[in-house]
């Protein structure tokens, strides 16, 4: 997947996992890593820099384990950001799924079709 | 996982990043291969979460460089790319330069171009899948360069689309006039030093990269224009329905943006004056700073967003019909 396009679905990813409720930095990666192919090399990088972006403010909790851990909450900044990323993703994916779905005709014709167009091309 | 980040720890310092952020990384990391472990991950599965320690150094290289606004005008990596890719060309002509400055004329119709400066002493042409090298000028008379399809002469005309020319400038040789012209073809030019720098191209798309000119000049219908690096005194650049993405330029006079349908991005731009117009593209500037800006629409948005506060930008004027105009 294009590196640019993957971080920005990534990012909103995040925002998202974010806004629900605070959480501790490897707790994300292992939301976001159960449901994407991606790790921390892609993951960690962009809580920081939102963080420094500020969309996030941290603060530490100690737990029952060891060392305390750092928690990322979501700004005021940061849910005005996660709207806009979240809009434009709705409207993208939206316009992604018309044209796949070409306006609701379902899937099953669509992949009958291109069948019927293979088998069509070999015969001829 | 000693071994990660002892392994992040040496890439982080190769990439010279600061001891803070270094320190405030690893930290961080410890902290979440800590909380792997007492979740009860094992080496392998913990390996897999993790990744390569290489790969999250690289990304975090680059958010703190995308942070540093400076022009990074970078000529000399362009040698080692020349090295790979003339083999692959069959060398057409090479002209050995006088003295003086030089200009060069391109007129292409659906060839690509690559240009670009190196390490060298004469003006290499350079061409790859051309049919009819007949049907080309290419001559350097009176210092100037020419490269150009002849009139057709042909009713109808099909040229093969994959046809490629490589063209070699020295880099100590300097530029009076860079002038491009083309149809469809595409077009990556690098490192020219010159006064004039204008390009003027209808389909193809275009990568500009580390230019200086006193004057550049970038128009195009459709095709995309990507330009990063570039230094000079006067910008300007239009486009009717390609898009444009501008990065990383200081400019010491006024810039002009016009896009009928085409969508600009800016990002990481210094210059005195800016004017913006645009009938239904949307403009996008980050890190964007005009001493003054005048910007006009009619159903296009436009958004500058910039981090650093204290540096103001004067709206002179504001006008949009049906588009949002936001400056923060």
């Amino acid at each position: 997947m294009n590196a640019q396009f993957k971080r920005g679905i990534v990012e909103l990813c995040v925002l998202s996992e974010l806004i629900l409720e605070d959480m501790y930095g490897y707790k994300i990666i292992n939301n976001i890593s159960k449901e994407i192919d991606v790790n921390e090399n892609t993951i960690y990088p962009i809580l920081r820099r939102l963080t420094k972006e500020e969309y996030f403010t941290t603060y530490l909790v100690e737990s029952d384990q060891g060392a305390p851990r750092k928690y990322y909450k979501v700004t005021e900044k940061g849910f005005n950001y996660y709207m806009e990323l979240r809009e434009s993703w709705d409207q993208f994916i939206g316009g992604v799924y018309e044209i796949l779905n070409k306006g609701g005709k379902k899937n099953e014709e669509i992949l009958k079709r291109i069948g019927d167009g293979i088998k069509n091309a070999k015969n001829e | 996982m000693k071994k990660f980040l002892k392994e992040l720890e040496m890439e982080l310092k190769m990439l010279k990043m600061n001891n803070k952020d270094i320190d405030e990384i690893l930290e961080d990391h410890k902290e979440m291969i800590d909380a792997a472990i007492d979740e009860g991950l094992n080496e392998t599965e913990i390996e897999e979460k993790f990744g390569n320690p290489k790969n999250v150094a690289k990304e975090l290289s680059k958010d703190t460089k995308e942070s540093k606004k400076s022009v990074v005008i970078n000529v000399e990596n362009s040698d080692s790319c020349v090295k790979d890719n003339t083999s692959k060309y069959d060398l057409v002509e090479a002209f050995p330069v006088v003295s003086g400055k030089i200009t060069v004329e391109i007129g292409l119709v659906s060839e690509n171009l690559s240009i670009t400066t190196y390490e060298g002493e004469s003006i290499q042409v350079f061409q790859r899948g051309v049919k009819e090298i007949k049907e080309y000028d290419i001559l350097f008379e009176n210092n100037v360069l020419l490269l150009k399809k002849k009139a057709k002469i042909k009713l109808f005309n099909f040229s093969s689309n994959d046809a490629k020319f490589l063209v070699l400038v020295p880099s100590n040789v300097e530029l009076d006039g860079f002038n491009y012209k083309s149809v469809s073809g595409d077009a990556n030019i690098n490192g020219i030093l010159t006064t004039k720098f204008n390009i003027k191209n209808t389909s193809g798309d275009i990568e500009i990269t580390n230019i200086v000119a006193k004057d550049i000049k970038v128009s195009a219908v459709s095709g995309e224009i990507v330009m990063t690096g570039f230094k000079g005194e006067s910008f300007e650049i239009s486009t009717i329905s390609g898009d444009i993405e501008a990065e990383k330029g200081v400019i010491s006079g006024s810039m002009y943006f016009h896009s009928v349908s085409g969508d600009i991005d800016v990002e990481e731009i210094e210059c005195e004056e800016a004017t913006l117009k645009t009938i239904s593209g949307d403009l996008e500037g980050k890190e964007f700073y005009p001493k003054k800006i005048t910007l006009k629409s009619i159903s296009g948005d436009i958004i500058i967003r910039n981090s650093d506060e204290s540096r103001e930008i004067d709206v002179i004027n504001k006008k949009t019909v049906s588009g949002d105009i936001v400056i923060s």
